[in-house]
């Protein structure tokens, strides 16, 4: 089955909210958290502020309570760095676990979660390295470079960040987060509030769906030939 | 003593067949006295003699060095420190002077310590200065019957190896020539203090160049800390021609200080002249690059010994060294280019030729404006707009660079437009109206930058620093409360309310002294000392396999769009981009053709002066004078331009409207320079959004501003409204301010004040990863505090930058008065004018919105879906 099988048929369904959900498996997916980053930062001492971490937190909660999903997979840079996992943030960890102690959660871990994983089973995250088989989805992190052309599970993945560039007429134009969708391989914008994103442009084979509040847009053909050649 | 020094310069100037010039002995006799100053005087005039010599006339001569009372200059012996300090860079001076054996003694101990510190804002300079300062003090100590050694001369730049900052230290040089960067990096050490304890005078070269921006904000507070050093320290300061000398000198020497402006007045011939296109109906209006004058450009540099050609911006070097070696293949080695981007080696390369007179002509920007003395260059041509008055003085006197030589500059106009600002600067010239430069205003995050520093240079005293800072001109009116802020944010990283836990930059002890504890925050400072913010660049080089020699930088945005394959331009070759990998774009050697790496920054604004002689320009066009070849080339243009619309006069504003397949275009001229245009288009489209939601792009050039619509809009019907004076300074203020949160300029600011506070580290090479780990870009941070802190101190500086500085809102009051006391001109169009198309065509534009996200995605995928059933 290709990615956009998976998709056409429902076993996967892109979120506008920056996640994938599989309903026969009532699992939920998302990338690249970055918990912590402002406290990292603060540690370093670059003054961020606070807040960004537990917004993050909120949307991710309202998101599994609403779809009612019984598994969540991290894809990846679940927190920024070992100093991100301050007291406070565990904390807040734990107790969103204490509400949602029947959700299954699980870690992949990312690059940026190298020396912070240890610390994850004890906020109830138990972190398994990539690729995972979780749910019938091979489970990265760090995107495959090659689409898998053999036939197997669908990879679903992070670490890019993905947007694209939406342009309209008197030169409007907005970048948005959006998945990248190959032929096996579903990469995921990133879910947390204090990350960046770089621009992608489509791979022979590969097609954009943008992530706009509220709503999904298909990246037209159009904008990827705008694109600089 | 001073006598005989006296004597020996005389001697040395006679034996190179020449005489001092009379500001060269005035400058020297001020200095004898221990007095403070500013010289005026063009580079290539003997500025650097008359500082250097009237140092070594003012300063005791190293053997003789803590001996009172010589030569009946006791007056100034008292001054001197009693003690030598021993090698260790003068720490603990001992507490009875070192027997002095006369001039036999040269022992260690006898060095005299650090006298002179030398500023040069370019690194690039350093070396140069370093060279010409060691002759000089070579030439005069030969003559020197006391047969007192030269001077040590050293330099100290981010270029100098660590073995060399090792040797200084142990042994400095009795002058160091450094730059504002390293200096601030010298006060972060912890025994800065007595490394300059004996400091007696600090000399800073082209203070023109620093004077109006941060960098010059970051020299007033090194000055600041070094006066604090010792209070009797001497300070020149030497400035090509400015507007507001007297300001210049105010500044440099801080409120309390005293001084005398030093003018050299040295009759250097100089001819301003325009490259006219062979056939103005030729001449395309539309152009945006010009190499059509490309073969003009070759005649002239083929009829020359040796040109410098240059042009506004990075990549205007690229295309125009591709055109002119398009024209003459055969001059593949003889001509090349230089820019900021290119890497030292290849820069260092082309210098040398330059001086060798090895190269017929080098492709450059400002990079190649200052100091570095090109005795062999003989023309010089600017490409496009010269967009200043003092800033074409500077680059004619690039030619002729020696006493007594002709100066030549021949404008070089990439459209039509640029052929009026080539007659306006002639009669500016002419009528002796050059621009002014202010210092910035009390800018908290070089403040902020400058605490951590001090902290670490030995620690401070709140209140004394207080004092000290206020005591430059840019902080002479810090407030109570931004002090307050600036030490909450270097402490707490916030107001004392939002105190951020965990956070710890600068520790108050239980002394009252505020230092820097943390190693890794020490670390880290340093190697973000400076005000000046480069983007993101990526290493260009040859590889990955084999790895070859570093070519230079391009901005990390521009390799993002590049793949595998993909050719581009640097540095005159094609090159092949392979992979980017760890901040290193490898590449390898293409033919053919390619895209031009654009690189941001550099783009200046006219400079008021010059816009104004443009408009009298206009008026006597208007008038149906055209006066000089300029004008004249110019008529079919102008021609085209009052047939098609209309003529902007003193007593009219020009406003036109258009309909296109972009959307509904609104064109007006108040030629009241880039960027008051900016903030007259923010307001102007921030009035319309008002009246109805809307998105608009903004466009806008030296001459006027474009506003363009996606959705209908009746620009002439609102036209009264939009462009109405407001009711008082305070209505305007807000109304622009309102403008701000709508368009993306302070988030644009925020940059260059994240990262010299501190909040963004800048990448270097070779770091380790965990290090890149605490890199955020500017934008994300700005979009953070505005969600999660939106009090932030530096988010109200990036507002009140763009508001007093960027936007200048009281110029922009006075501009809204002017334009509603004239008449408007109103024009529909029905195809681009002369002045609209490079509106139209400008790639860089400002956005601004009061819709809602979704509100634009739904217009934009509406049109999409209409693209798709056409």
């Amino acid at each position: 089955m290709t990615a956009d099988e998976a998709l056409r048929r429902g076993a996967l369904a892109l979120l506008p909210e920056r996640a994938v959900y599989c309903p026969p498996e009532r699992t939920l997916f998302v990338a690249d958290l970055h918990l912590g980053k402002a406290a990292a930062f603060r540690a370093a001492g670059a003054p961020a502020p606070f807040g960004a971490s537990e917004e993050t937190l909120r949307r991710l909660g309202a998101l599994c309570d609403d779809l009612g999903a019984e598994r969540l997979v991290v894809l990846g840079d679940f927190a920024h760095a070992r100093a991100s996992l301050t007291d406070g943030l565990s904390e807040s960890l734990r107790a969103w676990r204490r509400t949602r102690a029947a959700l299954d959660c699980v870690v992949v871990i990312g690059n940026h979660d190298r020396r912070a994983a240890p610390l994850y089973a004890g906020c109830g995250f138990p972190a398994v390295e990539e690729p995972s088989l979780l749910s019938g989805f091979a489970c990265r992190h760090h995107p495959l470079d090659q689409d898998p052309r053999q036939p197997g599970p669908i990879a679903l993945a992070g670490h890019i960040h993905p947007v694209a560039r939406l342009s309209g007429r008197g030169r409007d134009s907005v970048r948005l987060p959006c998945f990248v969708i190959g032929r096996r391989q579903i990469v995921l914008p990133a879910f947390g509030e204090f990350t960046g994103g770089a621009l992608v442009w489509p791979e022979e084979g590969e097609r954009i769906v943008l992530a706009a509040p509220g709503r999904l847009v298909d990246w037209p053909r159009s904008a990827a030939m705008r694109a600089p050649s | 003593m001073a006598d005989a020094r006296a004597t020996a310069i005389e001697a040395w100037f006679a034996e190179r067949g020449r005489e001092p010039f009379p500001f060269q002995r005035e400058t020297w006799a001020l200095m004898a006295e221990g007095r403070s100053g500013l010289l005026h005087a063009t580079t290539g005039s003997g500025k650097t003699l008359a500082v250097a010599l009237g140092a070594w006339l003012a300063l005791p001569p190293p053997p003789l060095w803590g001996r009172a009372g010589e030569g009946g200059r006791a007056e100034l012996s008292e001054k001197e420190p009693s003690g030598a300090p021993t090698g260790e860079a003068g720490r603990d001076p001992p507490p009875n002077p070192p027997p002095q054996g006369g001039r036999g003694a040269k022992s260690p101990s006898a060095q005299p310590p650090l006298s002179v510190l030398w500023l040069t804002p370019m690194r690039a300079l350093a070396a140069d200065s370093e060279k010409a300062l060691r002759e000089a003090f070579e030439g005069v100590a030969a003559h020197d019957a006391t047969g007192a050694p030269a001077w040590s001369v050293g330099a100290r730049t981010g270029d100098t190896s660590a073995g060399e900052r090792t040797r200084q230290a142990k042994t400095p040089p009795r002058l160091l020539v450094t730059t504002p960067e390293s200096l601030s990096l010298m006060l972060s050490r912890p025994d800065a203090r007595d490394t300059f304890a004996d400091l007696r005078l600090v000399v800073v070269d082209e203070w023109h160049e620093l004077l109006g921006n941060k960098r010059g904000v970051l020299t007033e507070l090194g000055l600041a800390r070094l006066r604090a050093f010792r209070h009797d320290l001497m300070t020149w300061g030497m400035s090509a021609t400015l507007g507001n000398l007297d300001d210049a000198l105010h500044v440099l020497l801080g409120p309390h200080g005293r001084g005398t402006l030093v003018e050299a007045r040295i009759a250097k011939p100089l001819i301003v002249d325009t490259l006219l296109p062979a056939s103005p109906e030729r001449f395309p209006w539309a152009g945006h690059l010009g190499t059509k004058m490309a073969a003009a450009v070759v005649a002239e540099i083929e009829a020359a010994q040796s040109t410098l050609v240059f042009t506004n911006v990075r990549s205007q070097t690229e295309l125009w060294y591709q055109s002119l070696l398009k024209l003459r293949p055969d001059w593949a080695g003889i001509i090349a280019l230089h820019h900021g981007s290119l890497s030292r080696e290849t820069r260092d390369w082309v210098e040398q030729g330059l001086k060798a007179g090895t190269l017929k002509a080098v492709v450059c920007t400002s990079s190649l404006d200052l100091g570095v003395d090109f005795l062999p260059v003989e023309r010089v041509l600017q490409v496009g707009s010269p967009k200043g008055v003092a800033r074409i003085l500077q680059r004619a006197g690039r030619s002729g660079h020696a006493p007594g030589r002709t100066s030549r500059v021949t404008i070089v106009p990439s459209h039509s437009l640029e052929l009026i600002e080539a007659a306006a600067v002639k009669a500016a010239i002419a009528a002796g109206r050059i621009e002014a430069r202010r210092s910035l205003v009390a800018p908290l995050d070089v403040l902020a930058q400058h605490c951590v520093t001090v902290a670490l240079g030995g620690g401070f005293v709140p209140a004394e620093l207080l004092a000290e800072v206020r005591a430059t001109a840019a902080y002479a009116t810090l407030t109570e409360e931004s002090w307050a802020w600036c030490l909450d944010f270097v402490s707490r990283g916030g107001p004392t309310l939002k105190a951020y836990p965990g956070f710890r930059r600068v520790v108050p002890g239980a002394d009252g002294v505020w230092r820097v504890l943390d190693h890794d925050i020490a670390h880290r400072h340093r190697l973000n000392i400076g005000a000046i913010v480069s983007d993101t660049s990526v290493v260009v080089q040859y590889g990955p396999a084999p790895r070859g020699a570093k070519l230079g930088t391009v901005e990390e945005s521009f390799v993002a769009r590049m793949r595998a394959g993909q050719r581009f331009w640097f540095g005159g070759k094609v090159l092949e981009f392979v992979r980017l990998e760890a901040g290193t774009a490898f590449v390898k050697p293409a033919k053919g053709g390619g895209a031009t790496p654009a690189w941001a920054g550099g783009r200046m604004p006219l400079s008021t002066t010059l816009a104004d002689a443009m408009v009298e320009a206009f008026a006597r066009a208007a008038e149906g004078r055209f006066d000089g070849p300029e004008m004249e080339a110019a008529r079919p243009m102008l021609e085209v331009q009052a047939k098609w619309s209309a003529l902007p006069t003193p007593q009219t504003l020009l406003v036109e409207t258009l309909k296109s397949r972009e959307g509904w275009h609104l064109f007006v001229y108040p030629f009241a320079g880039r960027d008051i245009h900016l903030g007259l288009s923010s307001l102007v489209a921030w009035r319309a959004a008002r009246t109805e939601p809307g998105t608009f792009s903004l466009s806008f050039n030296d001459y006027g501003f474009e506003i363009l619509s996606g959705a209908p809009r009746d620009w002439a019907a609102a036209l009264p409204d939009l462009l109405a004076p407001a009711p008082d300074a305070g209505a305007l203020t807000a109304e622009v301010a309102a403008s701000l949160n709508a368009s993306e300029l302070a988030r644009r600011r925020f940059r260059d004040i994240a990262h010299i506070a501190g909040l963004v580290v800048a990448g270097y090479p070779g770091q380790r990863k965990s290090a890149r780990m605490m890199q955020a870009s500017s934008g994300l941070f700005y979009d953070v505090f505005r969600k999660f802190d939106p009090d932030n101190g530096l988010l109200k500086q990036a507002e009140r930058e763009v508001l007093e500085d960027e936007l200048d809102v009281k110029r922009l009051g006075a501009v809204l008065e002017r334009m509603a006391s004239r008449r408007l001109d109103l024009r529909p169009l029905k195809r681009a004018t002369p002045l609209a198309f490079p509106l139209m065509v400008a790639r860089f534009r400002e956005k601004l919105t009061n819709e809602t996200l979704g509100a634009r995605i739904e217009r934009m995928v509406a049109e999409l879906d209409e693209a798709a059933d056409a």
